[in-house]
């Protein structure tokens, strides 16, 4: 029989969603959506289990034999040591306060980037097996057992989480979901499922001291590059100290700063400032990396890259660590560093830190002995021991990106501000949905910075770029400093396709850029190598 | 069309949220802040101004911008190619809905074929734009994997800052000389 006219119009129908329940709706694994499994010669070097070849766009993922009990084991294991894990898994009521709070689910609409639902993925096999309710009443009562689907899920939703803990901050029982991400990732690996962009940074941290697994003499190479740049723009040679015992301070920055673009112009921030503040310290390349990918996979593996920094500490003699701009570094230091590795300061020279320069104690890092670089540096602004020269930024308008772990693992929030603002004369905050505590992550985050999964970057970088547009459109914004390594690298292809125009750069460039330094000779190129005045014209 | 635009472009932003799972499009069509639900108000923007645009069709740059802002997202977005742009396609639809009765009362089918006309020039601008888009993405993926071993590769001396150097001099078309 003919269709009406409106049936014929209600037929047409380029696209709908499935409208199962999210235990029914399967799982996609075309390539995009996952980033590379590690390598065998890697997860052997870090003695991780079950190295094989493999890839999750296969349908055998190469498991062993018993991997449920396996899981089982790991889940008892750590429901038993962490009350945190526990509690999390029992209490949440599903209320939904951080459904919309993710950046994967605003920018990509996927219901299981829910952070509430995320969750559940992992929830609904510990109702199952580890409660009386699941056990009886199964799918009512939320539960579901463990197949091998459910494993690959997991794979694809908890690699889809930056840890950023956004969402933490609107659960009305504060449930921390970065550590059910973290649970999930180390039962994962239990079974060999893990990313490679993560494990071979572990392997090279763990061996050579940095992400890259350069080697001490390169490194030191390198290190000169940035010396003679420096020397080239100011005519200043400032000194970089490597390995040497008995400086009062231990510097221990990420090493992307010291590799990549545009890191390495932060890094002659810092040792431009150094030089000028008459700092005593030394660079060290077995603690070359302050950043931690072990968050990233084990307790285990981010205690033992941790603890390189109070070994070093210890061997060096420093009486402090001062710790550059990164990120997740500062959430292991100011949340578990001293739970773990605090006993490693027995025998060392560490003490409460106190800024040779302004005599300021830094009474919120006594346990650690460690101080964040912006808060050092706020710290000189306000006693006006920094000759500075603003004018110098004039050519920028300035945004601050608020790095997830540093404001939410930390409350570095006005620090890095403070340091801005003295220099740079333009500086425009974004909307304060998006900043501050309630900032919205790279995208790129908890080991996620990889190239194979650039969609999923900018689809979760989309509420940042968003913003970032805003205040492009809307001030002429040019420029986002941030203070945090993998912000600088990640941002970089968020501001290209969401706010394009607007460069990256670390708080430390700009401080380098606007410093005043004894015997310098006429600044015509920033830290870049840019002509200054060329600059100023096209702005 | 010109006295109905806000109703064409409301019905329109429903359908395109349909494209998405049920319970994100309730939440994109409630949530107005455009910060929190940037894809939400962002799609609504884009859409209510090519309603616009597709009334007045006299600037073809205006009309990319507007059709940008929302294949950009959908270029990333878990969707195939043919989906991400289907969006345009379903403005067919709308129109079709919301002016059904005037359509058949005034025998306005060559009305619609024209403006139908437009919308096909809107579908191949938004095949443009996402090729764009992806192509984007692609030398993103480039230059990030340069960025990160930027100083290993001064170090290793491969760096290579003027094409001329390895290329020799560009002729007047861009072509090596």
């Amino acid at each position: 029989m003919a269709l009406k006219p409106e049936e014929l119009i209600d037929s047409i129908d380029y696209h709908h969603p499935p409208k199962t329940d999210w235990m029914d709706t399967p799982n996609d694994f075309k390539p995009g959506r996952w980033a590379y499994p590690g390598k065998i010669d890697v997860i052997k070097r870090i003695h991780f289990p079950n190295p094989r070849e493999w890839s999750p766009g296969d349908a055998d993922w190469k498991l062993p034999e018993n991997w449920k009990e396996i899981i089982y084991n790991g889940m008892r294991e750590r429901l038993d040591k962490y009350r945190s894990f526990k509690v999390f898994m029992d209490i949440c009521v599903r209320c939904g306060a951080c459904a919309d709070k993710c950046h994967f689910y605003i920018g990509g609409g996927d219901p299981k980037n829910m952070p509430v639902l995320r969750a559940e993925l992992l929830r609904s096999v510990y109702r199952n097996d580890f409660t009386a309710a699941g056990k009886i009443l199964g799918r009512l009562a939320g539960a579901r057992p463990l197949t091998l689907d459910v494993i690959k899920e997991w794979f694809l939703y908890f690699y889809q989480c930056t840890e950023c803990r956004r969402c933490s901050l609107f659960c009305p029982y504060g449930i921390d979901t970065a550590e059910v991400t973290m649970m999930a990732r180390e039962l994962l690996h239990l079974l060999g499922i893990n990313i490679n962009w993560i494990m071979e940074p572990v392997a090279n941290c763990n061996r050579m001291g940095n992400h890259l697994g350069i080697q001490p003499h390169a490194f030191k190479d390198i290190v000169d590059f940035m010396v003679d740049d420096i020397e080239n723009y100011t005519g200043v040679r400032v000194k970089a100290p490597l390995n040497e015992k008995g400086h009062e301070i231990l510097f221990i920055t990420p090493s992307g700063d010291v590799f990549a673009d545009p890191g390495i112009y932060t890094f002659m921030g810092y040792l431009m400032l150094f030089h000028e503040i008459g700092l005593d310290y030394t660079l060290s390349t077995y603690a070359s990396e302050g950043g931690n990918f072990g968050l990233f996979t084990s307790a285990d593996m981010m205690q033992k890259l941790n603890g390189k920094m109070y070994h070093e500490a210890k061997r060096l003699g420093a009486k402090w660590i001062l710790g550059g701009e990164c990120g997740h570094m500062w959430r292991v230091i100011n949340q578990y560093m001293d739970t773990m590795n605090g006993y490693m300061q027995e025998g060392t020279n560490l003490s409460v830190p106190r800024s040779p320069i302004t005599g300021t104690v830094f009474k919120n890092a006594a346990a650690t002995k460690m101080v964040h670089i912006a808060e050092f540096t706020a710290d000189l602004i306000r006693h006006n021991k920094l000759k500075l020269n603003p004018a110098r930024n004039d050519h920028l308008k300035v945004t601050f990106h608020d790095s997830c772990n540093p404001a939410r693992g930390m409350g570095l929030l006005d620090e890095p501000r403070a340091v801005i603002k003295a220099v740079c004369n333009d500086f425009h905050e974004m909307p304060i949905e998006t900043i501050r505590e309630q900032t919205f992550c790279c995208g790129g985050g908890s080991g996620l910075n990889t190239d194979e999964i650039m969609d999923i970057r900018m689809r979760g970088g989309l509420p940042r770029g968003n913003a970032l547009k805003y205040v492009r459109d809307k001030h002429g914004v040019n420029t986002m400093a941030c203070v945090c390594a993998i912000d600088r690298a990640t941002l970089i292809p968020l501001a290209n396709y969401w706010a394009p125009g607007v460069n990256i750069c670390g708080v430390h460039e700009l401080v380098g850029n606007a410093l005043e330094m004894k015997g310098q000779k006429e600044r015509e190129l920033n830290l870049r190598g840019e002509s200054l005045a060329e600059l100023a014209e096209e702005a | 069309m010109k006295d109905n635009q806000a109703a064409v472009a409301d019905r329109w932003h429903t359908a395109v949220l349909d494209t998405y799972p049920p319970q994100t499009a309730k939440l994109w069509k409630q949530n107005t802040n455009r910060f929190t639900n940037p894809v939400g108000n962002s799609t609504l923007a884009a859409l209510t101004a090519l309603v616009g645009d597709l009334v007045v069709w006299d600037d073809a740059d205006r009309i990319c911008t507007h059709l940008e802002d929302v294949i950009k997202i959908r270029a990333v977005q878990d969707f195939t190619p043919g989906k991400a742009v289907s969006f345009v396609f379903l403005l067919k639809k709308v129109i079709r809905e919301v002016f059904a009765q005037d359509i058949s009362r005034h025998g306005l089918a060559s009305e619609v074929a024209a403006l139908e006309t437009r919308i096909d020039n809107l579908a191949l601008m938004a095949f443009d734009i996402y090729v764009g888009c992806r192509e984007r993405i692609y030398l993103m993926r480039i230059e990030e994997f340069k960025n990160r071993y930027h100083m290993v590769f001064r170090k290793a001396g491969i760096t290579c800052t003027d094409p001329g150097d390895i290329l020799g001099p560009l002729g007047p078309d861009g072509e090596s000389a």
